[in-house]
């Protein structure tokens, strides 16, 4: 009736208010220095994997390249701790602070907490796609160096695809197509099964050729990329024109993959065909 | 003392130390590379060569028994690779 103590409720309230927005500006501030801090540090390991990541590549004399990709997943892990960090951080500080102050009412800072996730999300999209970039560009000197190997393996096949004689008549052996693994050669004169025995190098052909593929089809790959749906899910007509659209895609790119490696390794078609079909039914789920 | 001699690695570097030091799962390299070669596997009990019509399971002629297993349709080895006897 007399309104004796709203004067010093308000007063309260306004304090408390001033009190959390001055905590919320500080928090905001650290947050998008922390942020800026976390990039620096996720440029320098990105930086140190390319400067490293080639050398790496050309001194691994192992035919699978192990030691070049345990150290790529080493320096990836690490780029997945800042990552991770990032995360973490904020959601403790920007989170957990906004779910403390969230009360339904005038004052709550929705948009203290936009600004700060948005950050978080451009920080993100950032890292990622400078992350992608870093590992392409190595990737792409690795790729070049697929299409020398296969070269020097179709080289010394056609070096020794009528070296060799039969071991029981000393017939001529021919050698009729790239063989990656053993296999057993008849002697057109006496019948003798011969073990063929294709050598370290052209054995290597089999774990050549998807990643050879793979490069090869790489233009089709990105369009598929570029067609990924990531709308709407309830706008129900646009989600299935989407989703069929990138379907198109990733099976034009599936199929032509697949027929490189197919030109590659004739011999795994029936093999590569069923691993297509799996793929393939694996997108569509 | 120590500390001071050891040259500081980055953490790259590191990183490329172990990555280089650690050791391969499955086996190693084939050192030197092995070249491509013929060789023909002899019955051990009674010196006969193995021939296209006679299978690669069994010997023609004692028996003895090259592969213990039943083939079955691979890449290059056919059902019909099994010897008949």
């Amino acid at each position: 009736m007399f309104n004796l103590f709203s004067g010093n409720k308000n007063k309260q309230q306004s304090e408390e208010l001033s009190s959390m927005q001055q905590e919320l500006a500080a928090i905001e501030q650290r947050w998008y220095t922390f942020l800026s801090k976390l990039e620096e540090k996720y440029d320098e390991v990105l930086t140190a994997f390319e400067a490293e990541a080639p050398s790496i590549y050309e001194q691994d004399e192992d035919y699978a390249k192990r030691t070049y990709h345990r150290f790529k997943s080493g320096m990836d892990g690490q780029l997945t701790a800042i990552r991770k960090k990032m995360q973490d951080t904020a959601e403790v500080q920007i989170r957990n602070t906004y779910r403390k102050y969230d009360t339904a009412s005038y004052n709550s800072p929705y948009e203290w907490r936009n600004r700060c996730l948005d950050a978080e999300h451009q920080w993100e999209e950032r890292t990622n796609a400078k992350r992608d970039a870093a590992f392409a560009k190595v990737e792409q000197a690795v790729s070049e160096d697929l299409e020398v190997q296969y070269a020097n393996i179709l080289a010394t096949y056609e070096q020794i695809k009528n070296k060799f004689t039969c071991t029981q008549c000393g017939c001529k052996l021919t050698i009729d197509r790239l063989y990656f693994i053993s296999t057993y050669i008849t002697c057109p004169a006496c019948n003798t099964q011969n073990t063929f025995e294709p050598g370290t190098q052209i054995r290597t052909l089999e774990w050549l050729a998807r990643p050879l593929a793979e490069h090869r089809t790489k233009h089709l790959y990105e369009q598929y990329q570029q067609h990924v749906y990531n709308g709407r899910h309830d706008d129900r007509v646009a989600y299935r024109q989407g989703k069929e659209a990138e379907s198109m895609y990733y099976e034009k790119y599936l199929r032509a993959m697949f027929d490189e490696m197919n030109n590659i390794i004739p011999d795994k078609r029936e093999q590569n065909e069923l691993f297509y079909q799996r793929m393939l039914a694996d997108h569509k789920r | 003392m120590e500390n001071e001699e050891t040259p500081k690695l980055s953490f790259a570097e590191r990183m490329k130390q172990k990555a280089m030091q650690q050791k391969n799962y499955g086996h190693e390299l084939e050192k030197p590379e092995q070249a491509a070669g013929v060789a023909a596997r002899d019955c051990p009990n009674c010196g006969a060569p193995r021939a296209q019509q006679d299978g690669l399971t069994k010997c023609a002629y004692c028996g003895f028994e090259f592969i213990q297993t039943t083939l079955s349709d691979g890449m290059y080895i056919r059902k019909e690779d099994n010897s008949r006897q």
